[in-house]
């Protein structure tokens, strides 16, 4: 029996390694399939939503910094790459890692005080301000931003706009990001990642260094936010500050991570995939799909307090646990 | 050992703790008493330095440590198993004692002390591979000692190891506690409200009454004293 016990746990293993590889063969095939550009389209929107989704849920999800302005540090990607790639005309190649580097800059400027503050309603609050500052600073600071006209022309990645190509930088940058949030994850600071969010108390009096730990993961994820939103930029070619430091960004965020499964890695992906394309499903309903948004919020909240795939996890650990029970009662 | 010297602290502006001098000397096991509320968690915040103190001194092995961040103070020896066990439930018994070693570089170390808490409490090794929430109170109890006890600390601090335990539990776990004292040489200071036991495995004794030290004693005296009999005896 308790060989059995073994062999669940490394077939779990197997099954979530076969079922990702599926996962992102699917997704390198699928523009030989989907003829329509639209579809493609709203793929790379899933993958955008996947990417900062599983930053924010790496840091609030596991570490237990619940970051609400997490929204500004995409904005500032986006807003900083495209205007050094306008006014200076520096290749959007490069200039997307100046405006993963602006953000993460910023997003440091940002932790350093506020991570400090150990309970969590004062860092939720003090990242939500942070937050609005930063949009009411762009969309005021006219005379660079242009304000709510917003920017437009910003340079394409591809000097044609190939749709199939953004998909497949998108799928790159999608594959990337989460590998380094799963190695992050199970890496000794993973651990105490979530040591720190069971309690921190605990965690400091076993030698963590809490607030280098949260500033060092803040700081991470504002990276990979600032590349996602430079991503962006260049490739709707469109920035206005509320598309792109709107604070409904961030309720999305942690809609789908609540949907999918917060403090999970896949949680957030499936949430951001089943979101995305289910308001796009909808769109024949314009702003009545709100509507739908809401109801599965709410649903999820009462029926499936870990989300989908944190429901899917606990059916396993229980499963594997009344296994272990039975192997202990005959041996 | 560890002294401390006419501490003040203060939970904003309320005081907690009255000018409260203690000192343990080393391979001393020594007991604070005191009821709900009497500050006792309050001394051990102020020793670890999560609640930075108004005024006094702390003093470690001579030197000051009351300025020193609380995640530093593991590198001096000092092991805390706070109040209410603080596991990390949705780890592992495993992953909970591999992170009480965690400022431990040396692999080698690292294993050997793992084996040694195992040895402890051959319980926590049957389980080590079990989501730590999953565990019976008592066995979280000494899953918290365990991994208080990972870095073979010189000193540990325990806050209420009994708490919502069975009366045989707690017997074990005392029991424990001796053992550890007699093969580590470690120091204890046992924060309880469960004087008759503590008073029983502890040399000296301090009692604290709304923040200020209203008596101290061989552990002997204490548990012979009336005023002790009478509030936390029931006798």
């Amino acid at each position: 029996m308790k060989i059995l016990m073994k062999d669940i746990l490394e077939r779990r293993s197997r099954i979530a390694g076969i079922s990702s590889l599926v996962f992102f063969l699917a997704l390198l095939i699928l523009p030989f399939l989907l003829t329509n550009a639209y579809y493609l389209h709203v793929l790379i929107l899933c993958m955008i939503y996947a990417c900062i989704t599983s930053a924010w849920n790496m840091i609030a999800g596991y570490a237990g910094v619940f970051s609400f302005g997490f929204q500004a540090l995409f904005g500032i990607g986006a807003y900083v790459s495209a205007l050094l790639s306008m006014r200076l005309g520096i290749s959007p190649w490069i200039s997307m890692w100046a405006g993963a580097i602006a953000a993460m800059a910023i997003g440091a400027v940002v932790a350093i005080p506020s991570l400090k503050l150990k309970l969590l309603p004062y860092i939720c609050i003090a990242t939500m301000c942070m937050g609005e500052i930063i949009r009411l600073a762009v969309a005021n600071f006219t005379t660079l931003t242009r304000g709510e006209m917003g920017l437009t022309n910003i340079p394409k990645l591809f000097a044609d706009g190939n749709r199939t190509a953004y998909y497949y930088l998108a799928v790159v940058m999608f594959v990337l990001i989460l590998a380094v949030v799963v190695k992050i994850v199970n890496s000794p600071m993973g651990m105490s990642m979530q040591a720190m969010k069971d309690s921190q108390e605990a965690s400091e009096s076993l030698g963590i260094n809490i607030s280098r730990t949260k500033i060092r993961i803040y700081m991470i994820g504002a990276f990979m936010a600032g590349l996602v939103g430079a991503f962006y930029a260049h490739y709707i070619c469109i920035l206005t500050p509320t598309s792109a430091l709107g604070s409904s960004l961030m309720t999305s965020y942690v809609a789908m991570s609540l949907i999918g499964g917060i403090g999970t890695i896949v949680g957030p992906v499936l949430g951001s995939f089943v979101i995305t394309i289910a308001l796009e499903v909808l769109r024949a309903l314009a702003d009545y799909r709100m509507i739908f948004y809401a109801l599965l919020i709410i649903v999820t909240i009462i029926f499936l307090r870990a989300g989908i795939w944190g429901s899917v996890k606990q059916i396993f650990i229980s499963k594997a646990e009344r296994f272990r029970n039975r192997s202990k009662e005959q041996g | 050992m560890l002294e401390l010297r006419s501490i003040n602290s203060f939970y904003g502006d309320v005081q907690i703790l009255f000018d409260v001098s203690l000192e343990i000397k080393e391979g001393e096991i020594v007991t604070i008493l005191g009821s709900n509320g009497a500050g006792k968690t309050s001394v051990i915040k102020s020793i670890c330095n999560l609640l930075p103190i108004g005024s006094g001194e702390i003093y470690y092995e001579g030197q000051r440590i009351d300025k020193i961040p609380p995640y530093k103070l593991i590198n001096l020896g000092i092991s805390l198993v706070p109040e209410g066990r603080r596991l990390f439930p949705d780890m592992s018994v495993y992953d909970n004692l591999r992170l009480g070693g965690y400022p431990i570089k040396d692999k080698k170390t690292l294993s050997d002390n793992l084996e040694w808490v195992m040895g402890l409490f051959p319980r926590l090794k049957e389980r080590s591979k079990q989501l730590a929430g999953t565990l019976s109170g008592g066995e979280q109890q000494m899953c918290a000692i365990a991994r208080g006890l990972m870095i073979r600390p010189r000193m540990i601090i325990f806050d209420e190891p009994s708490l919502g335990l069975a009366p045989v539990i707690v017997d074990q776990i005392f029991e424990i506690l001796t053992q550890i004292v007699h093969e580590n040489h470690s120091t204890i200071l046992l924060v309880e409200q469960n004087a008759q036991t503590a008073l029983e495995i502890s040399d000296r004794g301090y009692v604290l009454e709304n923040g200020h030290i209203v008596l101290e004693g061989d552990s002997k005296e204490l548990l012979e004293s009336p005023e002790i009999q009478k509030a936390y005896l029931g006798l």
